[in-house]
């Protein structure tokens, strides 16, 4: 075998180039149990994803890399000098001279054996015999999968929808500015670099009308009363994100005040204002924003959001 | 000696990443080394109760406030050569952290005078933990044999694979990816295979596969089992770095375990101090053979278990 092909082989049991035969055994045993079992816990969160046809390939790769090291009847003694398919080792005990003991190093209690731990083959047929599920072709009439579960194994099912609600962030009521305004796991800061930057170097310029500098922290003023003149609004005219911006500013905020103040990051107050609708991607969201920015305002809400939505829906 | 940042994550709460935190951090002070522990979550702490630290002493807000610098916000811990950073305790209005805010934090940390800096990133996989995760030199990611931490443990690391290569993608200018697809992959309602999705991505064109496949090479994962009560459960790190390995194409690293044990559920509980939970008998060569393996990106395999 060459050394490129035992490397390949040792690596399918997760094994190093120093693995004992001992190595070998055990790594081989613990990833056919892996394999062959749907309900392990490494194996059930992942059973989508690794589907019975790609385990039965993983378990005869598996199963190919242990003969091709171990040998048909269980003796290490395998010519590398020249390559072969590992169904064709053919191996005689009187042939020690000739043959080179690389790496794998043989135990006392190996020697002895004539016989390897695991006999049986991965046809089609053995694979029946090791317990996977084969219940899972049966489809119900709306097109559901069911699968029959022994009951010993029930408890995993279950879980599945208890994971859901424990995958929740701890820290979901510290909102997340990002993911809530897009409510999608898409976040794009300007600064779209986090693994580039260098600590050392300045951050890039953003290319966001803002105020302001981006060093600056937050200017906290949420402990004070914050006092906006009320100037009176013509009822008449639509409110759009100029217009939002246009009231912002007669009231001497800046886009950051208004971030701190609803608590929400400043770039969505920018992107509303200039109505930025490809980086404003939950309705939903956006609808409250409206809301909310223009009640701070001064504004009439229900009118604000319905004047705005309905130039986002348009434009989208 | 190399300045190293030590990022701990895992996704689900319980765990053990703030354990693990406080004594990889404590072990590497007892090797004379200057260590700094943080909060990674920032918003909240949770440190400060394995060392008998006042709550008066949390400044990260003054920080953010510009009032003080980052070294100013080092806390005494009790253990020489190891010093906290620990999050808001003092507020009801919970720090919020913004990505640049973040930035500028991990700037200053890096610039401390540390030799290492272990960050406990907490539970979940907001945005803020998943970038502070990648930013790290080692990333080590805690779990228990239990299939909920398993689980969890899964959809975290899809989450960083995803967010890294997005970050690659969007930096290179390419920026259409579907969000439906993304959103399908996250959830535990699939309609898409992640590996399907990542075949999507490269198939967008030579250059996004190449920028893809890179950015699974960059990832390397140090995986740790914690709260084994029997032996057997141990190999469950074996087979979670088969399975990062094989269907993520990530590069794993199977770091050690460490066993259950009564003392550290007083040190969670406040009844224990660090130091004398460090020393039991039990804990203490495991925590020294974790670190090790970590720090030398060293892979624990069957003859070692």
């Amino acid at each position: 075998m060459k050394k490129r092909k035992k490397k390949e082989y040792l690596s399918i049991l997760e094994l190093g180039e120093k693995a004992s035969r001992d190595d070998i055994e055990n790594a081989y045993s613990h990833f056919v149990k892996l394999y062959s079992s749907e309900y392990s816990p490494e194996i059930h969160p992942l059973k989508e994803e690794i589907p019975k046809e790609e385990r039965k390939k993983i378990l005869s790769d598996i199963d190919k890399a242990y003969k091709a090291l171990v040998g048909e009847d269980g003796v290490n003694r395998i010519d590398f000098s020249a390559e072969f398919e590992p169904q064709e080792i053919i191996l005689d005990e009187g042939e020690g001279a000739a043959i080179e003991h690389v790496k794998i190093e043989p135990s006392k209690e190996v020697q002895e054996e004539s016989e390897p731990v695991v006999e049986f083959e991965f046809t089609d047929e053995t694979i029946q015999k090791i317990p996977v599920d084969e219940s899972i072709d049966d489809i119900n009439e709306k097109n559901e999968l069911i699968v029959e579960i022994p009951e010993s194994e029930k408890e995993y099912n279950e879980i599945p929808d208890e994971i859901e609600h424990q995958v929740i962030e701890m820290d979901e009521d510290i909102p997340d500015e990002d993911e809530e305004m897009e409510g999608s796991i898409e976040e794009e800061p300007e600064i779209s670099e986090p693994q580039v930057i260098e600590f050392e170097e300045d951050l890039p310029d953003e290319n966001v009308d803002m105020d302001g500098s981006i060093e600056e922290g937050p200017e906290i003023i949420v402990q004070e009363e914050v006092v906006v003149d009320k100037d009176p609004v013509d009822a008449d005219v639509e409110i759009t994100g100029k217009y939002l911006k246009k009231i912002r500013e007669s009231r001497k905020l800046k886009v950051r005040d208004i971030g701190e103040i609803l608590n929400i990051e400043y770039k969505s107050i920018v992107h509303i204002e200039n109505e930025k609708f490809e980086k404003l991607n939950d309705p939903g969201f956006l609808r409250w924003l409206i809301k909310s920015y223009s009640k701070f305002l001064g504004l009439n809400e229900e009118k604000s959001a319905g004047d705005y939505m309905r130039r986002y829906r348009s434009k989208k | 000696m190399k300045k190293e940042i030590w990022a701990i994550g895992g996704g689900k709460g319980g765990t053990g990443k703030s354990v693990l935190s406080a004594l990889f951090a404590t072990h590497a002070a007892g090797k004379k080394r200057k260590v700094i522990l943080v909060d990674g979550d920032l918003g909240g702490a949770n440190l400060h109760t394995f060392f008998n630290v006042s709550p008066d002493q949390s400044s990260l807000n003054e920080f953010f406030e510009k009032k003080t610098d980052l070294k100013d916000t080092l806390i005494d811990t009790g253990v020489s050569g190891l010093k906290l950073i620990s999050g808001d305790m003092r507020s009801f209005n919970p720090l919020s952290v913004k990505y640049i805010q973040r930035l500028k934090f991990y700037r200053h940390l890096k610039q401390l005078n540390a030799d290492i800096i272990i960050i406990d990133l907490g539970a979940g996989t907001g945005l803020n933990t998943l970038d502070s995760f990648l930013l790290a030199d080692k990333m080590i990611l805690v779990s228990t044999p239990e299939i909920t931490s398993i689980e969890n443990l899964y959809l975290f690391v899809k989450k960083v694979i995803v967010r890294k290569i997005k970050d690659m993608l969007s930096y290179e200018g390419f920026r259409d990816i579907d969000k439906t697809i993304l959103k399908s992959v996250l959830s535990n309602q699939e309609t898409i295979k992640f590996s399907d999705f990542i075949e999507l991505l490269k198939g967008m064109g030579k250059e996004q596969e190449k920028i893809v496949t890179d950015g699974l090479g960059e990832i390397q994962i140090n995986l740790v089992m914690n709260q084994i009560r029997e032996k057997e459960f141990s190999k469950y790190g074996i087979s979670l770095k088969n399975i990062l390995k094989r269907h993520y194409n990530i590069n794993a690293l199977f770091s050690g375990c460490l066993d259950y044990n009564d003392k550290i559920r007083e040190l969670v509980n406040g009844s224990a101090d660090i130091n004398s939970v460090f020393q039991i008998d039990e804990i203490r060569p495991s925590i020294d053979f974790i670190s090790g393996n970590i720090s030398k990106g060293s892979d624990v395999n069957f003859n070692e278990l």
